[in-house]
This record gives C-alpha cells, structure tokens and sequence, in this order.
C-alpha cells in the first residue's frame, strides 16, 4: 500500500474559552494527523468541541496551547497574513450557514478568492462559471444568495471553496440547515470532490454520512474517544 | 500591477456593497457629506467675504487702485497741478479724481430759507470739492445716490449729501444729524467763516464713511466757498488700466511725489493694518468653525462607517475566513468612505458655483460695515476638498481596522 503524505498534524491541541474568571476548556490535548487525499470525519456531540477543532486546524482560529503544522511548517509562526494566505491557496471552508456574500452575486461570491489569488484576471470569471457549473448552477450565476435556496447557497459555498484548488476542504456540518434530499446533494458533491483527490475533514452529526469517511474522529468532551 | 491588486479588490468589494446598500442610508450619508464641505467653504468664504468686501468697496468706490495723500505733517498736496500733469503721463492711466476737504457748518431751517417743512438744526460735517464727472469715473460715486439725481456739469448750485448725515435715513443717531431735509431743500454751507446757500441736489448712501457722512460739491464751488487754491488739494485717487502694474506705477509715481511731499500708496496700503489684521481674524476664525465643523463630519462619517462595519463583521469575518488579507478588506471600507466624500464634494462644488456664490454675488448679505460676498478661490477649495478626503480616508480606515484585528472565527460567528 502507497504511504500517504501527511500534510496537517495537530499536537496536544488545547483551547480554552475565558468569560471573566470562569475558564471553560473546550479541547483537552488533541492529537491528530490528516493525511493527504483522506476523508476525516469529525463526530461528537453538540458541545463536544468538534467545530473548535475545525477552526483551529483550518487556522481559522489559534489553540490556546499546542501546535498545528502544516506541511510540516510550525503554523504558530505564521502571522496574520501567512494564515490568509494558507486558507486563500491551500484550504477550502464550507460553513454550516453558507456564509456567502449579500451583496454578492453567486458568480462574484465564487469569484472573490480567485481575485485575490490569480494576477491575471482574464481567466477568472471562466474559471468560477465552471466551478459554478459542477454543483450545478449554471443558471443561477448572477442571483444574489436571497434568491438561492438554502441547498443552492451551500453548493455556492462549495464552488466559492474549492475555485482556489485547495489542498484540504473544511466543511463544518454543511447539511445541517437543509432537507434530506439537498443535505444528500450537497454530500455528493463532497464525495465527488474526495474521489477526485482532494483531503475533507468534515465535522457532522449525520451517521449516514459518517460511513464513508475514511476516518472517524469522535470527540467527547474536549478529548478524542479511543 | 500586482501591487493594485488589493485596490482593485477592495474597490470591487466597496462598489458592490455601495451598489446594494439602502438608497435612502447613501443619500443620507451623501447629504452629511454636502453640508460638511458648504460648511468648510461657506462659513470661511463669508468671513473672508466681510473684509474682502469692505476691502473691494473701498477700493472700488474711495481709494481708487492708488491714492496720493499729503505726507506726514503736511496739511495739502501741495502743487496739484503739476502733480497731476505727472499723473496724466501714466500710459496705463484710466481716470483720476482730485478731492479737496474742509470741516463746515451745514444749516437747514425755516428761519432762513422760509422752508416750513424745515426744522432749524444745523451739524458740523465735511465737505468734499470734486469734479463730478472725474470722480464718477473714478470712484462711481453715482451708483449710491438713493433719491434725487447725480450732479452734472449744468448744476453747479447744487450739492450731494451723505445720508449719515440725515435723520430721515439714520434714525438711530442722535446729536450731530440734519432732520428733515430732502432733495430739493436748500441747505447752508459755511465755511471758513463764508456762508452760502445749495440746494440738495441728491442723497448719497454707502457703508463707506468716506461716502455716507459728507457733503459732496464741484471743485469750482469748493473753492469759492473756502477760498482755497486749486493747488492745495487733500487727496488724489486715481485708476489704472493694469491692475498688475499697479505696484511698478506706485513705485513711479512715489519718486515723483517725493517732490510734492505727498504720500502714494496702493489700495491696499491705504487700508492699512486693521483690514489686514480684521483678514487675518477672520480667516483664523472661519478657519477654527470649519475645523469643527470637519472634526463633526469626520465624526459623523466614522460613525457611519463603524456602524456599517460593525453590522457587517460576519463577512469582514468571512472575507478575512476565505483568505482576503485585512489590508484589502480595509481598502473596500477606505474607498467607500472615499465614495461619499467625492460625491459630497462634487454637490457640495455644484451647488456652491451654481447656486450659492452666483446668488450671494447678486445679493450681498446687508452686513453694517460692508456687504458679505462669498469670497471662495479655486485654491481655498482645492485645499478643503483635500481635507475632506484626509479625513475621511482616516474615518474608514480606523473603523475597519478595529474590526478587521479582531479575530476570524469570532467575527463569523458574532462572538
């Protein structure tokens, strides 16, 4: 069997939450490695600190303790901008509320990461269209996110995640706000996504979903079961 | 360009979010945005405008572009006539007026001129000898005749008086003041112990004082009633054609004055250091209101801008979660800012050159010494456009930085 390449590894991962002097610890020492082209699913219950943990191995947020490294580089390290840059180029992030863009046009919400990354713009708009075209909304390109409908807006969240051609897809319970039938559209496209080598680390409730990670993860308080 | 590459990103962002913002919060902030640059440009244009308008006045209807006077502890111009001769070969010359003053009593009354409707008083006032049509040309001394006629060369009986010096249009001074004259009425000059009589040929009224409070008479009558010279003048204004040349022929005409004894000095010098210190005021004082009438918009923009950011952070917080580096995020929230301002001004510009300094020329605000003019230069403007924009580049930037620092996640989820 080929020896996979492991790209994010996470070391006695703690966070702990302030609120004056009542300290709350939502991860309790989390060790962890992903590998490259893997599927990790991130289980647990509510409160479980299963989000907490996607954010700070997306760099979306910082461990109180620990180290998270990526490509083997100590992301502590990293300032402000490296991190934007790693979460522009190399990671992709589907939010469990969408999170697109009001005032944004699907296509200019898919748009927005490949402007900041291309320096030649010319190819841009073609290359978020056919990223728009894969999830299937091709005739939706120029509706703003109040005239999607919740499954559309998250296959916008899809296309606007991976225009980059990221390394790794975040996505933090993606069908959580939508019906079976788009929940299981919207796996779909992830699963596709993964057939075609990219890594996920997805954080759901769903088992039916959970079957075909690669790897589960399940958190009980703060901490890695097993 | 890779380096415009964050401005044309933050600019992308800034139009959208300026093209789906509520029409009515963008006129609003537009509107705010008028009223700050009117407020820098007009309360400053019209103090500026209260000197400069005194200052034009007195250039355009006393001094002239240059004025000859006696020198220090002289009582005349001595020599008048040769003097103006040198005058009159000034190639860039366009009129002149010679002016003789003496200090006189003016009588009006019943008992003397069986005129009922005329109280017997009688005020000490200055006459002025001058030649009508020279010192029309000069200074247009008839544009402030306000009831009978200018006076020509026919009329030489025939004086023109001050309103300062008549009840009827200054009620509220008491003492010194002619009561119940009117055109027409006769009135008796005396002086240099010689009485005669004139009639009120027409009444003058302007915020000079050099206009309002004295009595107006030809040369030729002057000089019979006092029995001074022609030589002996008080004060010679003159006009030019250049008014860039007006400091070389002063500096001309003051090596040949050094003959007469008499003193040349341009408009301005005339006026001397109170109009210069009154600028000076006003200037610093129509400088300090636009100062808080900008520190308020700033303010006020800041405001806006904080509260459209702070509304806003969850997709500050996605932008910045999807790898938009701060810096852009700040340069959309810059260039919105700079929207309003632009807009702002350019309204504020149009309604100012269209409407307000066309208005303010035709009607002068009726200010006691002078009448307030919008004095507002290309430069002046320039100068506060610059400042708006400044400001307000610094009331988008801090706000957005504020929330931009803040953490990614935390701002998503609105923590």
């Amino acid at each position: 069997m080929k020896n996979k390449k492991t790209i994010i590894i996470a070391k006695n991962i703690v966070k702990t939450y302030f609120s004056g002097s009542v300290e709350t610890k939502v991860l309790r020492g989390i060790d962890l490695e992903i590998e490259e082209g893997s599927f990790v699913s991130i289980t647990g219950r509510s409160g479980s600190g299963k989000s907490t943990l996607l954010y700070i191995l997306s760099l979306l947020d910082r461990p109180t303790s620990g180290e998270v490294f990526f490509e083997s580089c100590d992301t502590k390290k990293f300032s402000e901008t490296m991190n934007s840059f790693c979460r522009l180029k190399h990671f992709g992030f589907v939010f469990q509320d969408y999170a697109l863009l009001p005032e944004l046009t699907a296509l200019e919400n898919t748009m927005v990461p490949l402007m900041a990354s291309e320096d030649d713009w010319t190819k841009i708009e073609e290359v978020a269209k056919k990223m728009l075209f894969q999830v299937g909304l091709e005739e939706k390109l120029k509706n703003y996110p109040s005239q999607l409908s919740g499954g559309e807006k998250q296959r916008v969240a899809i296309a606007r995640a991976i225009s980059n051609n990221p390394r790794i897809l975040f996505a933090d319970e993606p069908t959580a706000n939508l019906d079976s039938k788009r929940a299981d559209e919207i796996m779909s496209y992830i699963y596709d996504l993964h057939k075609k080598g990219l890594t996920i680390v997805l954080v759901t409730h769903e088992e039916k979903y959970l079957k075909k990670a690669d790897r589960i993860i399940e958190l009980i308080d703060g901490a890695i079961k097993n | 360009m890779i380096f415009l590459k964050p401005f044309k990103i933050g600019f992308f962002l800034a139009y959208r979010q300026i093209k789906k913002a509520n029409f009515w919060v963008n006129v609003l902030i537009i509107f705010i945005m008028t009223v700050t640059f009117l407020n820098l440009v007009f309360i400053s244009g019209l103090l500026s405008g209260l000197v400069s308008g005194a200052s034009k006045d007195s250039r355009d209807h006393y001094s002239g572009d240059i004025i000859i006077t006696p020198n220090e502890g002289n009582i005349y111009i001595i020599g008048t006539n040769r003097l103006i001769e040198e005058i009159r070969a000034i190639p860039e010359l366009k009129s002149y007026s010679i002016r003789y003053f003496q200090g006189a009593q003016i009588e009006a009354g019943s008992s003397f001129f069986s005129q009922p409707n005329l109280k017997n008083n009688n005020i000490n006032g200055i006459i002025v000898g001058v030649n009508f049509g020279n010192e029309n040309k000069t200074t247009n001394l008839e544009k402030f005749i306000v009831a009978g006629d200018y006076i020509s060369e026919n009329s030489q009986n025939k004086v023109l008086i001050g309103s300062g010096l008549l009840k009827e249009y200054e009620s509220a001074i008491e003492g010194n003041i002619l009561e119940g004259v009117r055109v027409g009425d006769r009135i008796k000059i005396t002086a240099a112990e010689n009485p005669k009589e004139y009639i009120v040929g027409g009444i003058l009224k302007s915020k000079l004082s050099q206009i309002n409070n004295r009595v107006f008479l030809d040369t030729k009558q002057f000089v019979a009633l006092t029995g001074r010279s022609f030589q002996f003048s008080d004060e010679i204004a003159l006009t030019v054609s250049d008014p860039q040349k007006i400091d070389i022929i002063k500096d001309d005409l003051f090596i040949k004055a050094e003959m007469f004894d008499a003193k040349v000095e341009t408009w301005q010098e005339s006026q001397g250091q109170f109009f210069e210190d009154l600028s000076v005021t006003f200037t610093i004082l129509g400088a300090v209101i636009g100062a808080i009438g900008l520190s308020v918009a700033s303010v006020t923009l800041f405001i806006v801008i904080f509260i459209n950011a702070i509304s806003r952070e969850k997709y500050i917080g996605i932008l910045k979660g999807i790898g938009i580096r701060g810096f852009i995020i700040k340069c959309s929230y810059v260039f919105q800012s700079i929207f309003y301002a632009f807009i702002g001004s350019l309204m504020g510009l149009i309604l100012l050159y269209l409407f307000l300094v066309p208005y303010f020329e035709e009607n002068p605000i009726d200010f006691p010494f002078s009448d307030g003019i919008l004095d507002v230069t290309v430069e002046g403007v320039l100068l506060r456009v610059t400042i708006l924009f400044v400001s307000s580049i610094a009331a988008g930037l801090i706000p957005s930085h504020l929330i931009v620092k803040k953490n990614t996640i935390d701002s998503i989820l609105g923590r």
